[in-house]
Formats: structure tokens, sequence, C-alpha cells
């Protein structure tokens, strides 16, 4: 194993590793529950709100903050951006571990989980938007786990395998490409059914494009904040300095203000096409405006002042809004917004056991990141490889 | 009285404005966040 494994040991009774075991207990705990009384006692689901937190969160916020590793890859592979090299692994492990924890909400979230690889095995249904999300993810994640595959190969030492990987590293970027772009986008597709539930607002004949495009604009801020904050929490293992972990920065931002800036174009040619001008004088229209302009103009902005002044903290705080705005939209679009005609009564609010397990499932993304990135070279390079991805 | 068409005629000739404006603002969105790079 490589000299990644020889770095100082941290002790085991720190906050993060105390507040990280309470909350993944809870969680625990909650997700035992629901195994053994079933989804009816455990969760706020019922026939008028069948998907909750579980999908909302878990699933259609975990896909896009996920969107990361296909985004970086995509940049230096396809299109050449070498000097983003460094955030590649970062992103992919980011990826995986979401796209992981995406199946294991679902396995949780499932009345009959076991039902899991029906989709494949029993019963296609090749004409449902589910069964090619559920297909892509499949392969995705399968992908995502190849490419981060020679990271491991290099800790272990297995040098026949990670350069057999190596070599496919450019078709496995463009698989994971093509993938990502049906799934991220059919995740919005699949709301094309419930003009009647959705509200109008949220709702529109092009809301597989604008999962897309916030997924990337996802991606792009999932990557400049995972990068500063591993640049914090594991500096002893990060070689990137911070003088060029600043000039990757400022780069992103370029590309996040383009992307925010198409996307806040696209919604705006939504609202006419639709003509729902009127509707944004309503309570949800209000609601609407304050995801638009403080979650996707706001970052937008920041993101533009940030890159001209080269300023990486204003870069940083628009990632961190844009990452909000994101899990924000598809809460609006999967929650808050869906379901909109019913009686107070009957909306749908998170169960605390809902909450406890989405808790622990991203706590558990944040602990085995550093567990992998502490043990291997994702946030350096093996010296046995330096200057070979 | 209005008709279908008219709607959808109204409807369309906002969003073609509506396109055609924010088409002219990429153009400034763009000179502007690239504006410092020439210097560095």
């Amino acid at each position: 194993m490589s000299e990644q494994s020889h770095a100082a040991p941290r002790p085991l009774l720190s906050p993060f590793n105390v507040v990280a075991a309470l909350l993944l207990l809870l969680g625990g705990c909650a997700a035992a529950y629901r195994f053994a009384a079933g989804l009816g006692p455990s969760t706020n689901l019922d026939h008028l709100n069948p998907w909750g937190l579980w999908i909302g969160f878990d699933v259609m916020t975990g896909v896009a903050l996920a969107a990361g590793g296909f985004t970086i890859s995509s940049a230096v592979y396809l299109f050449g951006m070498r000097e983003y090299q460094p955030l590649v692994r970062p992103a992919i492990l980011t990826g995986f571990l979401g796209y992981f924890l995406v199946v294991v909400g679902l396995l949780v979230d499932l009345g009959q989980p076991w039902r899991l690889p029906y989709p494949f095995l029993v019963q296609s249904g090749p004409t449902s938007a589910l069964f090619e999300i559920a297909l892509c993810v499949a392969l995705y994640l399968t992908t995502l786990f190849v490419e981060i595959s020679p990271a491991a190969f290099e800790w272990l030492g297995l040098k026949r395998w990670r350069r057999l990987v190596h070599s496919m590293t450019m078709a496995l970027t463009i698989f994971g490409l093509i993938l990502s772009t049906m799934h991220q986008s059919t995740l919005g597709a699949m709301y094309l059914i419930t003009p009647s539930r959705l509200h109008p607002l949220w709702y529109s004949a092009h809301i597989p494009v604008h999962f897309f495009v916030s997924a990337v604009a996802a991606g792009i801020s999932m990557v400049v904040l995972e990068s500063a904050l591993s640049h914090r929490a594991l500096s002893d293992r990060v070689e990137v300095s911070g003088e060029r972990l600043d000039e990757m920065t400022v780069g992103l931002a370029k590309a996040g203000a383009v992307v925010l800036g198409v996307y806040l174009a696209i919604k705006v040619v939504a609202l006419s096409l639709d003509d729902e001008w009127a509707l944004l004088l309503t309570p949800y229209g209000h609601w609407y405006l304050f995801e638009l302009l403080g979650f996707v103009l706001l970052p937008m902005l920041g993101y533009i002042v940030g890159h001209r002044e080269r300023r990486p903290t204003l870069i940083r705080i628009s990632a961190g809004v844009t990452v909000a705005g994101v899990v924000l939209n598809r809460l609006n679009v999967s929650m808050f917004a869906y379901n909109w005609r019913l009686p107070a009564a009957d909306r749908y609010w998170p169960h605390p056991y809902e909450i406890a397990v989405s808790v622990a499932l991203v706590t558990f993304g944040v602990v085995m990141f550093r567990w992998i990135a502490s043990r291997m070279p994702i946030l350096s390079e093996h010296p046995d490889w330096r200057g070979e991805h | 009285m209005h008709t279908l068409q008219e709607f959808l005629n109204h409807t369309k000739g906002m969003t073609y404005v509506i396109s055609a404006l924010l088409l002219l603002a990429s153009i400034g969105f763009w000179l502007y966040l690239t504006g410092r790079e020439g210097g560095e």
C-alpha cells in the first residue's frame, strides 16, 4: 500500500467522529424500524403522497449533486482542460458515493426492496421513464466504480489492473456523459405526466432540460465546495497548493456563471411560453421568485464578480448558494409545489424517521469520502504514477 | 372576445422578443464576464 496510509493517524474520538457516529446511529435505528414496521408507521407517505423525502432529497437531489463527476471528467478528458486534472478524482469519488447512496436510499424507500432488480430481470417496461432512470443509474454507478478503481489499484499496488482500467478512461468518460445526460433529464421528464399535480410555475414541457442544466450547475458548484472543504479538512493529504486551488476555483466560476445564466434564461423563456406571468403575483409565485432570484440570479452574479475580481471566497459562497438552490428546486418539484391543490391536512411533510435516515445517508457519504481520501490517492498523486492520469 | 389563435400569437410573440433580448444580453454577459481576462 502507498505512503498515503502511513500519514499521521487521527484521534478516534474527534468531535467529527462523535457527531457522525450519533447521526449514523439515529439513522440506522430509524431504518431498522422502517424495515421492521413497514413504510406506514415509519413515514408520512400515503396514497396521495407516495413519494416523499427519500425520493425528493435522496434520489432527485442526490443525483443532481453527484453530477460533478461527469462534468469535470468531461471537461478534462473530452474538452482537454487539463488544468483541472487534480479535481477529477475527488469529483468522481463524490459522484460514486452520491449514486451509491441514491441506491441505498431507494432500498429504504421501496416497499419491496428485494424487487430492485425487477426492471432488468423480470419486467423491463422500456417505454417507462423510470426504467430509463433505473438502467442509467445502475450503469452509471458501475461506470463510476470502474472510473475510481485506479485509485484503489494504486493504493493496493495492483499495477496491471491500474493500467488496464486507465486505458479505458476516454471510453468511460464518454459513456458516463451519455448516461448522465439521459437520466439527469429523465428525472425531470418523470414529472411530464403531472400537469394537474405540479404547480404550473414549476411544471413545464421543458422540465427535462431544466433538470439537466441545473444538474450541471450543481455539479460544478459541488466540485468548488468539495475541493475547498477537502483542502481544509484533509490538508495533510492535499497536494495542490492553495494558490493553484484558487486558480481552478476562479476558472470554475466562469463555467458556473455561464451555466446559471443559461438556466435562468430557459426558465424565463418557459415562463413566457406558458404565459405564467400573472402567477408570479400569488404566494407560490413569491416562493418561485425566491428560488429563482435568490438561488439562481444571486449566485450567478456572485460567480461573475468572483471570476472578474478573482475572489475565491465569494465563488465558494456562490457555490454553496447554488447547491442549496438545486436542493430547494428538487424539493419544490417533488414536495412543496407538488399536490399543491390538496388541503393543508392532506399535504406531505417528512416524518422525523425519514429525516433521520436522509441525514444519516449524507453523513455516511461524508465519512466514506473522508475515509477513502485519507488512504487512497484521491487528493494527491501516487508517487509511482505521477503525471500519468 | 379573443380567439385561441390570438392568445398563441401573443404568447409566442412575447417569447420571441424575450429570446431575442436574452441573446443580445448574452453578448454583454460574456464580454463582462471575460472583460478582465486579457490583462492577466
